[in-house]
């Protein structure tokens, strides 16, 4: 009785660990999305304008319009504001930043705002996007004559 | 009558001696266990991830929270986020678990670009439900290559993990 006993054990222990082990299955999935890109822009030109007898300040907005300033005399030249082109990806909502830099020349360096029509928080289409930069340019009072030239790098980055 | 009577005793002897070698203790130790089962419950789902112009991995961690190195993610447009869950019924036994080594997704839109997971982790957690039941969470490694080329990336065979009684 006792040797049947034994194999009847070691008949369900060996079925045990037949069933000792399960697989379960998961998907994956991920998206990549295109980085954000922005090209070199075109030129923002104050255009030409005269010495002033105080510090004035000159504006030229994103549409490439300059503001008309009292006390100072224009003679005209070529005005533009600046325009780059960004690629973001659709909803995707990205920050520009561009830093305050200085012109220089022949006198004085002269300090420029800049301004842009992206706003504060702008959104990805997948398609080009135009952004439109203008500035604010303060022209020192006895502003040596020549040309003033300056160069800003434009950053935008994925909020 | 005498060897009538004399023969009964003999016989309610022997089964007496019969009866006594059965062990009830040796029957208690013949216990069977429950199969081991697992069962999943939820993907996994890297979310969104921006390309970048080097190689770059994203870490997906089994708490659900997300480490990019060398890529950027967007915390406005994370995308759908999850790490794998599956449930595993044990029964209060030790098991083991046994993920895969690597995986490999596929762009939706072109199937020959590929994306490779590895260093698959797993968190087991006792489930409030009751007893013998683990939650397991799976986070791994998503690697991109210079320029990734932008979609999404999926692979519906999906992988496979097995546990096993130790």
């Amino acid at each position: 009785m006792k040797k049947i006993t034994f194999i009847l054990i070691a008949l369900i222990t060996g079925t045990t660990f037949a069933q000792g082990s399960d697989t379960g299955t998961a998907t994956v999935n991920a998206e990549i999305v295109s980085t954000i890109n922005i090209s070199n822009g075109t030129n923002l030109d104050f255009g030409r304008m005269a010495t002033p007898t105080a510090d004035t300040e000159i504006t030229v907005g994103t549409d490439g319009v300059r503001g008309t300033v009292t006390g100072v005399t224009i003679p005209g030249g070529t005005v533009s504001a600046a325009a780059f082109t960004v690629n973001a990806a659709s909803g995707y909502t990205y920050s520009i930043a561009i830093p305050t830099i200085s012109l220089t020349g022949n006198g004085t360096a002269m300090p420029i705002i800049f301004t842009h029509d992206g706003g504060t928080t702008a959104t990805g289409t997948g398609a080009d996007q135009t952004l439109n930069v203008g500035g604010t340019l303060t022209v020192g009072a006895d502003q040596v004559a020549g040309a003033y030239t300056g160069t800003v790098i434009v950053t935008v980055a994925y909020n | 009558m005498k060897k009538i009577i004399t023969g009964l005793f003999l016989f309610l002897a022997y089964s007496g001696f019969c009866q006594s070698s059965d062990s009830a203790t040796i029957r208690t130790t013949a216990s069977i266990v429950s199969p081991i089962k697992i069962s999943k419950t939820v993907d996994l789902n890297f979310g969104s991830i921006i390309g970048g112009y080097n190689p770059g991995s994203l870490i997906l961690n089994t708490d659900g929270s997300r480490t990019a190195n060398g890529v950027e993610i967007s915390n406005a447009v994370p995308g759908e986020v999850s790490p794998a869950e599956a449930i595993v019924t044990h029964s209060n036994n030790n098991y083991s678990i046994t993920l895969p080594s690597t995986f490999s997704l596929f762009n939706e839109v072109n199937p020959a670009q590929i994306l490779i997971i590895d260093q698959f982790t797993v968190t087991p957690t006792p489930s409030g439900e009751g007893n013998g039941i683990d939650v397991l969470k799976i986070g791994a490694t998503l690697n991109l290559e210079a320029n990734q080329i932008p979609g999404n990336y999926s692979n519906p065979q999906g992988f496979n993990v097995t546990v096993s009684y130790n």
